[in-house]
C-alpha cells in the first residue's frame, strides 16, 4: 500500500501530467494514420525517452501506446481504413455511422469506450500481476525454456497465415538472437567475419527495422492510396454526456468485452488485433438484434473499442511478470525497461515497486487523458495528418526511424543493420513470413537459451542431461500447453474440413 | 509483380539458405555451452524449412507477389534509405538528411503531380526546417551527439 501511495505522489508532478497528455497526443497522431501501427508509434517516438528518467520514459511510452490504439479508431470511423490492426472491427460499425452523418457521435463513443477499456486494463494489470509475479518464483530454467517455447508456438498459431511460416519466422528471430556474445559460454558467435556483429543484433534496432520499414515501403508503393479521404462535417455535434450515458447503459457488453480483451492480452503475441474481432463477434452473438450489426450500431463500436484498449495495459501482465511480451508493442516497452536496468519478475513489484506501480497507474491517467485529447484535439490532429502528403510522410518517418536507431548506441552500424533487417522483413512479408514472430523469436530466444543451457548444466549428473527439462510438474503443464497450441490450428482446420464435408453430403442427399 | 508464386517453396528455400549460412559459420572449436542452443535451433529451423518445401509440392500456397502499388518506388525508396545510412558518417547527419529527404520527396511527389523549380525550392526550405528541428532537439535538448562527418 505504501508503495502505491509513493507511486501516486510521484505521478502528481505536473511534468508527468504534461508527458501523459503529450504522449497520448503523439500516439493518437501516429495511430490515426492508416497503416501505421502502435508498435511503429512506440518505435518512432522511442528516442525521445532515452534521456528521460526511467519513470518518465515509461510513462511517455505507456501514454503513446494508449493513444495509438485509440487513434486507430479515427481512421476506421472516418475513412473505413483501420488506423491500426486493433481497429479492424471498429470500421464495421464506425464507418456506417459516418455515412449516416454521425461521425462525431461515433468518435465520442469510441473515446468513452476506449477510456473505459484502458482503465479496465490497468485494473487487471494491478490485480493480476503481483500474484503472477510471485508464481514466477517457482519457475526454474526448464520452466522458462518451456514458457519461451509456449510463446513461440502461440505466436506461430495466432499470427496471420500459415503456422509453419510463423514458426519459421520465430526460429529465424531466435537465430538472430544467437548472434554476438553467448549469454552463458561468453564466446562470440555468428559474426560472419564482421567485427561490428560482435555486439549482436540489438532488440530495439530489429524492432524498429522489422516493424517500421515494411510499412514505409508499402506506403511508398501505394502512393496517395495509402491515405484515404477525410469526410468530417463541421456542422455536426455530439453531446459528450449523452454519449457517456449511452456507453454505460450497456454494462454487460462492457464487462464481456473487457474480459475478452484481457484474456486475449495475456496470450503472448495476441493483442488488440484479435481482441477487437473476438469482442465484436461475441457482442453480435449476445445481441437481441444481431442482424443490425454492420449498419452502424453503437453496441459493436463499444465492444471493439473497449476490448482493444484493455489489451494496452492487460498485455503487460506476462511482460512485467515473466518478461514475455503479450503484444508486439510491449516488446518496445521491454527494451526500454532493460535499457534502464529493470528486469521483469517479482523485483519489479518490490525493489522497483514505486516505479512499476507508477508506470501502471500512469496508464490509467493516459486512459483518462484520451477523453479531452480525443474530443478536443482529435479533429485537429486528424486534419493535419490527412493534409500532409504521403511524399513528405515517408521521408519524415524515415528520418525519425534512422535517428531513433542511431541514438540507441550512437552507432551508424545499427542504422545499416536496421535497414537490412527492415528490407528483409518487407521481402519475407511478401511470402507470408510476418515481422511479429521474428521479433518475438528474437526476444524469446534469449530466455529460451538461458533456460535451456542452465537446465542442461544442472542435469550434468544424469546420463542424459536433457531429462532435466522434463522433471517438474510445472514443466509438464507447460509442455502440454505447447503441444496444444502447436496442434490447435491443425485441429481447427480438420474440424472445418469435416464440417464442410458433412454439409456437402447433406446438400447432395437433399 | 510475380504472378502465382509458390510462397511455401520460396519461404522454405529462404529458410534452408539461412540454416546453411548459420550451420557453416558454427565454429567447431566453440565450447558446448555456447554451441548447444544455436545447434538445436539450426536443426529446428532446417526441419521447418524442409517441411515447407515438402508442403510446397503437396498443397502449395500460391499468390501474386509485389502486387500492390509501384515496385519501382519501393526500390528507389530503399535505395535512398541505404544511401542515407552510408552517407551519414561521411557527409554528416544534417547534410545527408537534407539531400536524401529532398530527393525522396521530389521522387515520390512525381507520382502524383508535376514539380516545378519554385515548388521544389519551397519544399527544400521545409526539409531544412524539419531536419534542423530534429537536429536541434537531439543535439541540444536530448544531448545525443549526431555524426558530423566532414560537413555538419
Amino acid at each position: 500500500m505504501d508503495i502505491l501511495i509513493d507511486a501516486m505522489v510521484q505521478l502528481a508532478d505536473p511534468i508527468v501530467i504534461f508527458i501523459v497528455f503529450a504522449g497520448v497526443s503523439a500516439g493518437l497522431f501516429v495511430g490515426a494514420m492508416p497503416g501505421l501501427t502502435a508498435t511503429m508509434a512506440l518505435a518512432v517516438l522511442l528516442p525521445f525517452t532515452f534521456t528521460m528518467p526511467p519513470l518518465l520514459g515509461l510513462v511517455a511510452l505507456g501514454a503513446v501506446y494508449m493513444g495509438a490504439i485509440y487513434g486507430g479508431s479515427f481512421a476506421a470511423i472516418l475513412v473505413n481504413t483501420p488506423g491500426t490492426p486493433s481497429s479492424i472491427a471498429t470500421a464495421f460499425e464506425g464507418y456506417p455511422l459516418s455515412k449516416q452523418g454521425r461521425a462525431l457521435e461515433a468518435i465520442s463513443v469510441a473515446t468513452v469506450a476506449s477510456a473505459v477499456g484502458g482503465i479496465a486494463g490497468v485494473l487487471f494489470l494491478l490485480f493480476l500481476s503481483p500474484p503472477l509475479a510471485r508464481l514466477s518464483l517457482k519457475f526454474g530454467p526448464a520452466e522458462y525454456f518451456w514458457v519461451a517455447m509456449l510463446g513461440l508456438t502461440l505466436i506461430a498459431s495466432l499470427s496471420e497465415g500459415s503456422v509453419l511460416k510463423g514458426l519459421l519466422g520465430g526460429a529465424f528471430g531466435m537465430m538472430l538472437g544467437t548472434m554476438g556474445v553467448s549469454p552463458i559460454g561468453g564466446e562470440t558467435r555468428f559474426t560472419f567475419g564482421m567485427p561490428v556483429m560482435q555486439g549482436g543484433v540489438e532488440m530495439i534496432v530489429a524492432l524498429i527495422g522489422l516493424f517500421v520499414l515494411p510499412e514505409l515501403y508499402n506506403m511508398a508503393a501505394q502512393g496517395r492510396a495509402a491515405l484515404g479521404e477525410v469526410t468530417l462535417s463541421s456542422k455536426e455535434r455530439a453531446s459528450f454526456w449523452r454519449v457517456t450515458k449511452r456507453v454505460f447503459s450497456m454494462p454487460g457488453n462492457l464487462i464481456r468485452s473487457c474480459t475478452i480483451g484481457e484474456i486475449v492480452a495475456i496470450i503472448p503475441g495476441a493483442g488488440g488485433n484479435i481482441a477487437n474481432l473476438v469482442a465484436y463477434n461475441e457482442a453480435k452473438r449476445a445481441s437481441k438484434h444481431p442482424e443490425r450489426f454492420g449498419t452502424g450500431l453503437i453496441e459493436g463500436l463499444v465492444a471493439t473499442e473497449s476490448s482493444n484498449n484493455v489489451t494496452v495495459a492487460g498485455s503487460m501482465v506476462p511482460l512485467l511478470t515473466l518478461g514475455i511480451p503479450g503484444a508486439p508493442p510491449d516488446a518496445v516497452i521491454l527494451g526500454v525497461m532493460l535499457l534502464h536496468g529493470l528486469r521483469p519478475g517479482i523485483e519489479l513489484f518490490t525493489t522497483s515497486g514505486v516505479l512499476t506501480y507508477g508506470f501502471i497507474i500512469s496508464m490509467g491517467l493516459a486512459a483518462l487523458a484520451m477523453v479531452p485529447v480525443g474530443l478536443l484535439g482529435g479533429r485537429l490532429i486528424y486534419r493535419i495528418i490527412f493534409r500532409t502528403p504521403y511524399y513528405f510522410l515517408v521521408p519524415t518517418i524515415g528520418l525519425a526511424t534512422i535517428l531513433g536507431t542511431y541514438a540507441l548506441r550512437n552507432s551508424v552500424s545499427d542504422v545499416i543493420i536496421m535497414l537490412i533487417l527492415g528490407t528483409a522483413g518487407y521481402l519475407l512479408k511478401q511470402v507470408d513470413v510476418n515481422p511479429a514472430p521474428i521479433v518475438l523469436g528474437l526476444i524469446l530466444g534469449g530466455i529460451a537459451e538461458i533456460g535451456f543451457v542452465q537446465a542442461l548444466l544442472t542435469g550434468m549428473a544424469y546420463k542424459f542431461p536433457v531429462v532435466r527439462l522434463f522433471q517438474n510438474q510445472l514443466s509438464w503443464i507447460l509442455i502440454g500447453m505447447v503441444v496444444v497450441s502447436a496442434a490447435w490450428p491443425y485441429f481447427a482446420l480438420f474440424r472445418r474440413r469435416r464440417a464442410r464435408k458433412k454439409r456437402l453430403q447433406k446438400e447432395q442427399s437433399q | 509483380m510475380i504472378k502465382n508464386a509458390n510462397t511455401d517453396l520460396i519461404a522454405g528455400l529462404v529458410g534452408l539458405a539461412i540454416t546453411a549460412a548459420f550451420w557453416f559459420s558454427l565454429d567447431p572449436e566453440m565450447t558446448r555451452l555456447s554451441r548447444m542452443f544455436p545447434r538445436a535451433m539450426i536443426k529446428i529451423m532446417g526441419l521447418i524449412s524442409v517441411l515447407l518445401v515438402i508442403r510446397s509440392f503437396v498443397n502449395p500456397d500460391r499468390r501474386n507477389l509485389f502486387a500492390e502499388g509501384s515496385n519501382r518506388r519501393v526500390l528507389v525508396t530503399a535505395g535512398h534509405f541505404f544511401a542515407w545510412g552510408v552517407a551519414i558518417p561521411y557527409a554528416g547527419f544534417f547534410v545527408s538528411s537534407v539531400i536524401v529527404i529532398s530527393s525522396l520527396v521530389y521522387y515520390l511527389a512525381l507520382a502524383n503531380r508535376k514539380v516545378s523549380l519554385k515548388v521544389m525550392s519551397g519544399w527544400v526550405l521545409i526539409v531544412l526546417f524539419e531536419v534542423g528541428f530534429f537536429y536541434l532537439i537531439f543535439t541540444k535538448l536530448l544531448h545525443i551527439p549526431l555524426p558530423g562527418g566532414f560537413l555538419i
